[in-house]
């Protein structure tokens, strides 16, 4: 803890705009994340995959929404049914996981 | 038939679903996130909020869920430039049918772009469904507490039983919208 407040210190007497930006990238304490701000471009990439699989899969389209709520195609259910077995299957530990139940 | 050609098909639900669910395993072991997108609506008022809600106040730059949401965009224009299927979207013949009643008749596109377009933003069946649907979006995903993703898909894969309870009751509320309220929408 100590250094990181030392860090910070550091970081405030920087006067080169970009070394200081440098540096709060580096060393912002992110308690929550462990792991600093860059690191967010696998979500980004994380997010394309996901995206295509959601237009490529039509869940984003309005008429298969209508379709599934008026019970004219299976689509959707087959995509939700096997997207939550899947999930379930694939995710270890449930109880420690409901534990930590948290936004989402 | 090549592989790009092949993609650009609609996925069949056996393909799609499996994958889907498992972006829930791959979001815990990129950085033990929960999967869920209308978390960053939060985000984005909190960053974009200067007054001190309380329940804005909080540090958003250390939330993913921005740059997830960043990229769902990015995948979608992605999948909207390159990967398009160039024939119309396949709509069962009784939603077909009944869709005709409200001279919708064009499925060239994921949303009925007779419904969902600028000047219609003008008139109250548009400013209903456009506007009115996006505030209970953004109102009862808050809420709730999470999105058909992050309760439907994340919340059931762990077991939890507020999601089950949640993912139930928005079953329940698309039965109603789409069977009972939505015809009287169309039809103002």
């Amino acid at each position: 803890m100590s250094t990181e407040i030392k860090i910070n210190q550091t970081q405030f007497h920087i006067s080169i705009p970009i070394l200081k930006y440098a540096l709060k990238i580096q060393c912002v304490n992110q308690s929550e994340l462990d792991q600093p701000l860059w690191q967010n471009w696998k979500y980004a990439v994380a997010g394309i995959v996901f995206g295509i699989f959601l237009v490529k899969s039509e869940v984003v389209s309005w008429f298969r929404i209508q379709e599934m709520f008026r019970f004219q195609s299976f689509h959707m259910y087959g995509v939700i049914g096997s997207a939550v077995v899947v999930g379930i299957i694939s995710v270890p530990n449930h109880q420690t996981l409901q534990d930590q139940n948290t936004g989402r | 038939m090549n592989f790009i050609e092949l993609i650009k098909q609609p996925w069949p639900w056996y393909v799609a679903g499996p994958l889907i669910g498992l972006m829930v395993p791959a979001l815990l072991i990129l950085g033990d996130k929960n999967f869920g997108i209308s978390s960053s609506l939060r985000h984005i008022c909190a960053a974009c909020l200067p007054a001190k809600i309380p329940f804005f106040t909080y540090d958003w730059k250390k939330k993913y869920g921005i740059c997830f949401c960043r990229g769902v965009l990015l995948g979608g224009v992605i999948s909207a430039q390159f990967l398009a299927n160039p024939n119309p979207v396949i709509v069962s013949p009784n939603l077909a049918k009944a869709l005709q009643q409200y001279g919708i008749t064009d499925f060239h596109s994921l949303v009925p772009t007779q419904l969902f377009n600028w000047p219609n933003l003008l008139t109250l069946k548009g400013i209903t469904m456009m506007v009115g649907g996006g505030f209970l979006v953004g109102f009862g995903t808050r809420y709730a507490g999470g999105c058909t993703s992050g309760h439907a898909i994340t919340g059931l894969s762990k077991l939890q039983w507020p999601s089950l309870v949640a993912t139930i009751c928005f079953m329940i509320g698309g039965f109603v919208m789409a069977n009972l309220i939505l015809p009287f929408i169309l039809s103002l």
